[in-house]
């Protein structure tokens, strides 16, 4: 029997040969089982290589895995949820009207809780304005008091400078004229004096 | 490839490297055998590859151009280990396999260690010969098409065969007392040994 080439069974271990050529090497494998045994055992050494694995990067692996893992459990306990609220929820009409009149209750609940509270807070706001403009009135009242009093303590201090100035030139006008008086006086006297030892001598 | 050749456009090829760095890193690890001198290698590759960019002829696919490259880098570590393991033993070059090339054929450290199927695989292909491990690991764990490895090994396509037949006789030599052996302690191929 002449047995194919052996570099000719590669392509048909691989699946890589064309089809004619395929089926030539398989009727040869019925009939010769020298070759049909060599070729099992080339597949089950092709078989066991498998065993061996090379993993991913441990990086890769170890963080995308879990992640992907978690999202997949996610992803169905969401959908069983789902699910199971369809199953057991009541109609639709009747559940859209409950959410409707729960929900405009809620509504006007709260648009009055936010009414109160503006209200609350307007008025709070005014009291504040308030006493602001009561303190700022006060102290600008106070400040102008006292600038007043200053300017009268000024005026009154520069009056008694003038008065006291205005005596002293009195004073000094007087014992002027009481000087110049006496002086007349003492003139007159020996004037007198003389007119009387003329008229003596006479 | 072509940004990163004309304008070393260096976020185009970080995105060449995230598309290939697992099929490198992994036809690394299974040319060599230890996962920690793959993932050197990988490294290795891509910088040889940026190196070499210029060389890059747009005419050829450049997955051809990067795994050979790639391999390159492999046969350059086996190359290495063999000439230490000649240096420290004074043994000559085995005729085949890697018997006298001083690679670890008990290595503890082997991601195929814990997983008695897989770290006798591991062993049976680092005991078959480059050119025979090389079509096999391209074949069978990267999938890629015997036209396409003869064009990655620049050899014709029924060399590739060829070799694969050998590959594939050498191989089932090395496995064949376990295909005899009871399974009872073997554990079957229930899953794949992840490492």
């Amino acid at each position: 029997m002449k047995h194919p080439n052996r570099d000719e069974w590669a392509p048909y271990v691989f699946g890589e040969a064309p089809a004619a050529e395929a089926r030539r090497l398989e009727a040869h494998l019925e009939s010769c089982e020298e070759c049909a045994t060599e070729i099992a055992g080339w597949q089950r050494s092709l078989k066991m290589l498998d065993s061996w694995a090379v993993a991913p990067r441990p990086g890769a692996r170890n963080i995308v895995a879990p992640v992907f893992r978690w999202a997949v459990a996610a992803a169905l306990v969401l959908a069983a949820g789902i699910a199971l609220g369809r199953m057991t929820a009541p109609s639709a009409e009747a559940m859209r009207a409950e959410v409707e009149a729960s929900v405009r209750t809620a509504l006007a609940a709260d648009l009055e809780r936010a009414l109160a509270r503006s209200e609350a807070r307007l008025a709070a706001l005014g009291e504040e304005n308030s006493r602001e403009l009561l303190q700022t009135f006060s102290e600008t009242l106070e400040a102008a008091r006292t600038e007043d009093r200053e300017a009268m303590v000024a005026l009154i201090q520069e009056q008694q400078r003038v008065a006291e100035e205005r005596l002293v030139n009195w004073r000094r006008d007087l014992e002027t004229l009481a000087l110049q008086t006496d002086q007349g006086l003492r003139q007159a006297r020996f004037t007198m004096t003389q007119l009387a030892a003329r008229d003596g001598n006479n | 490839m072509l940004r990163v050749q004309s304008h070393d456009d260096h976020s185009a090829f970080a995105q060449l490297v995230s598309r290939w760095e697992e099929p490198i890193r992994r036809l690394c690890t299974r040319m060599v055998g230890d996962a920690h001198k793959g993932e050197d290698l990988k490294q290795e590759a891509f910088a040889r590859l940026f190196a070499k960019r210029k060389l890059y002829q747009p005419t050829a696919r450049f997955s051809t151009f990067l795994w050979r490259i790639a391999l390159n880098a492999c046969y350059d570590e086996l190359r290495r280990v063999k000439r230490r393991a000649e240096s420290a033993l004074d043994v000559g070059g085995a005729e085949e396999g890697l018997d006298g090339m001083g690679l670890e054929l008990e290595d503890p450290h082997s991601e195929a260690a814990g997983n008695e199927e897989a770290e006798l695989v591991r062993r049976a292909l680092m005991r078959l010969p480059e050119m025979y491990r090389t079509v096999l690991v391209l074949r069978h764990y990267e999938g890629l098409k015997l036209k396409k490895i003869a064009e990655i090994l620049e050899i014709p396509e029924g060399t590739v065969n060829s070799r694969m037949a050998e590959a594939l006789a050498k191989l089932t030599r090395l496995l064949e007392p376990q295909f005899q052996e009871p399974k009872t302690p073997m554990p079957r191929p229930r899953e794949a040994l992840v490492l």
